[in-house]
């Protein structure tokens, strides 16, 4: 499976080079490696919560298996843009 | 139909105690100290008055109600009636146990028949306000105002307004509007409803769904969260982090300083 995922059809989002760039550049040295992994991590921590409310147990391999899935990434970001612009 | 005739036959097996004897066991009841001995005399009580249940329960058989539910209903409030009972007043126990079966029967009559169950008091307040309306109506040609029926009731005018509502019963979505066109109620609901109001399922998972989103959220480091706003293309400019709108731990910082400059 692919470690890189691409959020699709967002004009906005940022690629992993951009993200490192600018977080590099605001004084958090990181390359896009690194910044993929935070995104990857921030996805499994989302994963995890909604499984451990449905009553699931996951593996460690099923929620990366799901914090990689597009289509979870593009859910999360959806909800995450709607409660991060409440504020 | 089997399981009744067995029913009936086997509460004609129970004795029916005369007034002394049911009073004696009363007494017993009543100064006995243990609890094998109270079920013991409560059972005894409890048969020999099944049948008049069972007499109360024919006078409130209804079409869509069975009867040995009714029986049944009315066993629990038999089983009140004996709990609740002062022997001491002097009065014969059928003539109390029959209010109570009754109020058990009414209740649970009341409740099945309608498809939206109400509460006792509003089903009693609907009686009221019926006898009232036919008072009211056999004297002027106009029923009561909801203010007069509120204040005849005791009761707020709102709550007199929602009772008399209630006694209009339910309309069945798949009911014809009218028997010259085509259609039905859920027709016409569906057509006023916009689209975009949410079923209470959807609201219900969409309201869960964020309540564990914002979990996480207050759990990421600030780091983490710019990053994801990046990548989510939250933010006026994306090239310039320092204009992203402000974290969750920053929001809570502002509130905590500003506390503090308020001491």
């Amino acid at each position: 499976m692919s470690k890189y995922v691409t959020i699709a059809d967002d004009e906005e989002a940022e690629g992993y080079r951009s993200i490192s760039a600018i977080m590099t550049e605001a004084g958090h040295k990181m390359n896009h490696s690194s910044a993929r992994n935070y995104v990857l991590r921030a996805m499994k921590k989302f994963a995890y919560a909604i499984a451990k409310q449905e009553g699931v147990r996951l593996s460690d391999e099923r929620a990366w298996e799901i914090a990689k899935n597009p289509t979870f990434q593009k859910t999360i970001g959806e909800l995450f843009e709607q409660e991060v612009l409440r504020y | 139909m089997n399981e009744l005739k067995t029913y009936f036959k086997d509460v004609g097996k129970y004795p029916v105690l005369k007034r002394p004897a049911l009073m004696e066991l009363f007494k017993e009841l009543n100064e006995t100290d243990s609890s094998a001995a109270k079920q013991r005399l409560k059972q005894k009580i409890m048969l020999s008055n099944l049948r008049l249940v069972v007499a109360e329960a024919k006078k409130w058989k209804r079409p869509h109600v069975a009867l040995d539910d009714i029986i049944q209903e009315g066993n629990i409030g038999l089983m009140r009636a004996i709990e609740k009972f002062d022997y001491t007043r002097g009065f014969a126990f059928s003539t109390y146990a029959r209010w109570w079966i009754q109020q058990a029967m009414r209740r649970y009559v009341s409740s099945t028949t309608r498809v939206v169950r109400l509460p006792a008091h509003i089903l009693a307040a609907m009686s009221k306000a019926h006898t009232i309306c036919n008072n009211t109506a056999s004297m002027s040609q106009a029923g009561p105002s909801i203010e007069e029926l509120g204040e005849k009731l005791g009761m707020s005018h709102n709550l007199a307004r929602a009772t008399m509502a209630a006694t209009k019963g339910t309309v069945s979505l798949n009911s014809d509007i009218d028997y010259r066109s085509e259609g039905n109620v859920r027709d016409v609901l569906q057509d006023r409803l916009p689209s975009s109001v949410p079923t209470p399922d959807e609201f219900m998972l969409d309201g869960e769904m964020r309540e564990i989103i914002r979990g996480v959220i207050s759990k990421l480091s600030d780091k983490e969260e710019k990053i994801l706003r990046l990548r989510f293309g939250i933010t006026d400019d994306p090239k310039d982090h320092t204009k992203h709108p402000i974290t969750y731990n920053e929001l809570e910082e502002l509130k905590k300083r500003s506390e503090q400059e308020n001491k």
